[in-house]
């Protein structure tokens, strides 16, 4: 029976594995961004010395591996399988004769998983829940009075300084058992519950936590900049209580047989099934599923995928940001970014909104364009603003930027800094040839194109990231076409065509936008819809100039036909002229 | 029992073997000083500095460090290039070399054989810096900033503490740590953003401000205590900041207005005079001389900003305060033209013993702390004669600094290090005004600098350990609403032109 009870729980784990791969492969990818584990003797000293530092310090190490295929699905399920198994003992030790077992055990498991789910929350809080779990299972084996008392106090401190208020949670569960098991001697219980009490004020009193709330509720294991929108939180904390009340209170009741317990069992799996299901709907973040695929895509390079991904219709500026980010890698951009549906300006240049995902974003748009700047800039943003306060990846951002500026002794800081992990460590010693050797960057396509994009003139740039910056850097390194490019697109999908028109006025024909894009093109038709001269002037391909007269031969012909944008769509759909009639 | 023996022995060889440090003797010696990071080659340290741990910085063979005073020699053995010296041993060094020198060899091991580099010097000056200083921690980034906090650090060990640290109020702004004559347990800050406010500490006192009035264009700024107590110049500003596309500088910060008054800290009120407050001029960083009769600052010329942000040159100025009338005199000397001399002043530090005024100096603005061209230069006040400090400066940022209370010693912050991120640097000035070279702060372990991801922000000595506990500056925080302070005095709008009076 044992063995066949542990068999559910390997089936757990298998089937937890197989759930998040599927679903949340790109989600794991997304949350390594996150953190930084570094294999330097003095980050672990630190970290270990913190209030919660053990389980803060493992679930940097976990999420390390993150960026590896299946890893951040094995380790999150392995996690949750151990929370699943611990509760599971926890409960068979109080009553060996459970049979509610199942749900029982799944609960905090289900309450944990949808955490897993927001990006803003760190696996921190798990290892911690498993700490404190640990030390509950061993508590029930002690038998002595005096024993239980001691063990107690010294796991209050030994959890509050690795694990941080999840000793407040295994004083309760105390507490909890020794009001069912010994009513007598419950109160000496408080004892240890005091403690935890004593200890999270203390830490507050003397500043080594922030605030009673990540002193006393798990909103340590949360990003400390927000609090949680929901309850969620805080599920996986009242489950373990009301998981021992429920044991406590079922285990002098007859246990089930036959087909009683056979239903017990169908019904704790669909109980259980419900839920899981309620929550993934309730919690499962699918909206940002998708873009986080698209930043993996983005950050291997993946660019028509990418592309692909938008190939149906989409109304969101972080994937439309993705979208043009990768035609403009392609050298695309204004030549196919209306072959796609594009939500306006925002969706081209998001706007800032101090966040951490947004400002790797905007890192990831700027370099793309060339604007090392602004790149380095928000890379900067996104490296204190994450949970962690360092990303690996925007460290490896500040290096190019820094190689590119030929800020070597900053760079080389940074450079030693990733080294030192795992996943950043190979390309970090690469790097190092590049310091202070302007030869070896001026030999680097990615870092000598960028080099030469920096502006010659004295200019500032804010965190707007207006048009004067682009034109800039266009004029600086004229064979780099994405900042002329990002500037017209900028003014056609806000459709201000007097300034695009003045764009074409000044740059047509020089270096900096020697031939129109097709875009372009587009555009410069509607602009001079009466003037053929111009189109011949500005070199408007033959195939732009029928396809225009097609279009306005549908224009005129159905101009009281309301179906008028829909057949304009499946024609010319994807056209700038499209976009300017009807987006 | 014969095998207790056998342990015994056993434990008796391995402390032969390990307890027993092999004797080093230099065989060759090498014409050339070694490359160590801190640049602590030929350095004049004070007698109450903690152990000055460096590391060599190529180190794949074994190293060894002799330490020599005139009658003491200390030997560190180094691990993997570092040397730490034993805090206990060299506080008796430093004793022993008070007012001399300590002779630093570095030996490295070439097979069987030990080789010296050339030996350098740490000059032990007679005179002690005071033993605290007060910085802000703070990622040198562009808006923002995560963790952030004031933090204390005792130069004559490696112990560190936080005044107050953000984690505990939100993750708000706090800046602009002051001590009234480096008196740990007079002190003021800023708090932004959440539980916004100036708090004022005093003894076991504490006192929040709210200090934006209805007259002025801000909160209060940029702050300098009058040496009685009982006042506090401050500045308010409309300060904004843009970013460069291609210029080492990386970050331009700039006034778009900003004026001087002076706080009286037993009324609340806030005091001025038209020659601080102009709307045609900006005006800020003062400082008081040390008797109080002095108040200096810096002003220049309002300019379209931020096109010509450039163009800004603020000179460096003074005026007379009576601290018993509470007023200001009526003409101002200019002691540094901007305008004349094409550079521009920030930050006056007048030494305690009111003899020099350090000021840092840089090409243009105000914000010099991110300008690689800023450098410390000395105004000797008695006979105005101005220059750079040229060993305690670099060919990158030199900019917020403060003295010694016995006028022996400076602490600033620099970039030298890595072109970003700030580091303090203490330098001694001997009598003359004159500055030795600089040396980093040590830290007991050497890597640390290169791992450390925050800048050292506005160092102030002070001369003993800020003990007001952290929770009771947030209980202040959160629980006092704050007294409001008053506008009253000094002309709003005045009718002379202070700048073009200034000019020589």
């Amino acid at each position: 029976m044992k063995y066949k009870n542990l068999l559910v729980y390997l089936l757990l784990g298998i089937f937890l594995f197989i759930f998040l791969q599927f679903t949340y492969k790109f989600h794991f990818f997304h949350l390594e961004q996150y953190q930084l584990f570094l294999f330097d003797s003095s980050y672990i000293l630190e970290t270990i010395q913190s209030i919660g530092g053990l389980s803060l310090l493992l679930s940097e190490f976990f999420t390390q591996f993150y960026m590896h295929p299946y890893a951040g699905s094995i380790i999150t399920s392995f996690l949750l399988t151990l929370v699943g198994l611990s509760t599971y003992g926890i409960i068979r030790k109080i009553d060996p004769k459970s049979t509610t077992f199942i749900l029982s055990s799944l609960l905090p498991v289900l309450s944990l998983l949808f955490m897993h789910y927001n990006f803003n929350y760190l696996s921190q809080g798990t290892v911690a829940y498993l700490f404190m779990l640990s030390f509950f299972y061993v508590y029930l084996y002690i038998d002595r009075f005096l024993i239980k008392i001691i063990f107690s106090a010294i796991s209050v401190i030994l959890l509050f300084w690795w694990g941080g208020p999840v000793a407040i949670l295994f004083s309760i569960s105390i507490l909890i058992k020794e009001l069912f098991e010994k009513p007598s001697q419950f109160y000496w219980f408080m004892i240890p519950f005091a403690g935890a009490l004593l200890l999270s004020l203390g830490s507050v009193r003397l500043g080594l936590v922030g605030d009673y709330r990540f002193a006393f509720l798990p909103d340590i294991y949360y990003h400390p900049s927000l609090k949680p929108s929901d309850f969620s939180l805080y599920y996986s904390w009242l489950c373990f209580p009301a998981v021992i009340i429920l044991t406590y209170i079922l285990r002098n009741k007859k246990p089930a047989a036959g087909v009683k317990l056979a239903g017990s069992i169908i019904l704790q799996i669909g109980i259980t099934a419900v839920i899981f299901s309620m929550g993934n709907k309730a919690y499962g973040d699918s909206w940002s599923l998708r873009f986080k695929e698209m930043e993996y895509y983005y950050r291997t390079g993946q660019w028509d995928k990418i592309i692909d991904m938008n190939k149906s219709k989409m109304s969101n500026y972080l994937y439309a940001c993705m979208l043009n980010m990768a035609l403009a890698e392609k050298g695309e951009l204004a030549d196919k970014m209306f072959s796609y549906n594009q939500p306006g300006e925002q969706g081209l240049i998001i706007p800032w909104n101090r966040t951490h995902a947004v400002s790797m974003l905007l890192s990831d748009l700027n370099y793309t364009i060339g604007n090392t700047g602004a790149a380095q800039c928000m890379a900067f943003e996104a490296n204190v603003s994450a949970i962690g306060k360092r990303t690996g990846r925007m460290l490896e951002r500040l290096v190019k930027t820094n190689l590119i500026y030929g800020e070597y002794a900053v760079a080389e800081k940074y450079i030693t800094l990733l080294e030192k992990t795992h996943y950043y460590g190979d390309w970090a010693k690469e790097q190092r040839k590049y310091l202070y050797n302007d030869k070896e960057i001026n030999e680097n396509s990615e870092y000598s194109l960028r080099r030469k994009s920096l502006p010659h003139k004295e200019c500032l740039f804010t965190t707007n990231f207006s048009d004067d910056e682009l034109l800039h850097l266009a004029i600086s390194n004229p064979s780099n076409k994405n900042p002329i490019e990002y500037v017209g697109s900028m003014y056609l999908l806000a459709k201000r065509l007097d300034l695009f028109e003045n764009l074409i006025n000044t740059y047509y024909n020089t270096d900096v936008l020697p031939t129109l894009p097709l875009s372009f093109q587009e555009a410069l038709i509607i602009l001079n819809e009466n003037n053929m001269e111009v189109w011949k002037e500005t070199g408007i391909s033959e195939v732009v100039i029928n396809r225009f007269i097609e279009y306005k031969k549908l224009i005129l012909k159905n101009k009281n036909n309301q179906a008028l944008p829909q057949l304009v769509q499946n024609t010319y759909g994807n056209s700038y002229w499209n976009y300017y009639m009807f987006k | 029992m014969i095998i207790n023996k056998d342990i015994y022995i056993l434990f008796i060889l391995l402390f032969i073997v390990t307890g027993c440090s092999e004797s080093v003797h230099i065989s060759q010696k090498k014409d050339e000083l070694p490359a160590v990071f801190p640049d602590y080659i030929d350095v004049t340290v004070p007698p109450n500095i903690a152990p000055l741990n460096f590391k060599l910085l190529e180190h794949d063979k074994e190293t060894h460090l002799f330490l020599e005073t005139k009658d003491y020699t200390l030997e560190v053995k180094g691990q993997k290039g570092s040397f730490d010296i034993p805090q206990s041993k060299w506080k008796n060094l430093l004793a022993n070399a008070k007012g001399e020198s300590i002779k630093v060899t570095v030996c490295i091991r070439d097979g069987k054989e030990w080789t010296g580099y050339t030996p350098f010097y740490w000059y032990v000056s007679p005179e002690p810096a005071d033993s605290y200083i007060a910085y802000r921690l703070i990622p040198p980034g562009y808006t923002l900033w995560s963790d952030m906090g004031i933090h204390q650090r005792n130069i004559e060990t490696f112990e560190e503490t936080a005044i107050i640290e953000n984690k505990m109020t939100g993750g708000n702004c706090m800046n602009c740590h002051s001590f009234c004559m480096q008196d740990p347990d007079k002190m003021l800050f800023h708090m932004r953003q959440n539980y916004p406010g100036t708090y004022l500490i005093n003894g076991n006192k504490i006192e929040k401000l709210n200090t934006k009035t209805e007259h002025t264009l801000s909160a209060l700024v940029y702050p300098s205590w009058h040496p009685s107590g009982k006042y506090i110049a401050f500045t308010v500003n409309d300060t904004k900041q843009a970013f460069h596309m291609n210029d080492p500088n990386r970050v331009e910060v700039f006034d778009l207005a900003s004026d001087v008054l002076v706080y009286d800290v037993e009324k609340h009120e806030l005091v001025t005079t038209p020659e601080l407050f102009s709307k045609e001029h900006y005006e800020t960083f003062p400082t008081f001389s040390p008797d109080g009769k002095t108040l200096y600052f810096c002003t220049a010329d309002m300019q379209n900003m931020p096109r010509d942000f450039k163009q800004v040159k603020y000179s460096l100025c003074s005026i007379s305060f009576d601290p018993d009338n509470r007023a200001f005199g009526t003409s101002v000397d200019t002691l540094f033209n901007g305008r004349i001399q094409n550079k521009s002043v920030s930050f006056p530090r007048v030494s305690p013993d009111g003899k020099y005024l350090l000021y840092t100096l840089s090409d243009y603005g105000n914000f010099s702390v991110w300008h690689k061209d800023a450098d410390l230069h000395m105004l000797n006040l008695e006979n105005e004669e101005n220059y750079p400090l040229e060993k305690a400066n670099s060919n990158d940022v030199e900019s917020y600094h403060s003295w010694s209370s016995n006028s022996r010693w400076i602490v600033f912050g620099s970039r030298r290090t890595d072109g970003l991120y700030t580091r303090l640097y203490m330098a001694y000035v001997n009598e003359k005004g004159q500055a030795q070279k600089a040396f980093l702060l040590p830290q007991k372990d050497t890597g640390f600098y290169h791992r450390f991801m925050k800048s050292y922000n506005i160092p102030e000595f002070i001369r003993g350990k800020v003990n007001y506990p952290s929770y009771s500056i947030v209980d202040a925080a959160k629980k006092q609403k704050g007294i409001d302070v008053k506008f009253s005095g000094g002309n709003q709008y005045p009718t002379t032109n202070p700048v073009e009076n200034m000019a020589h």
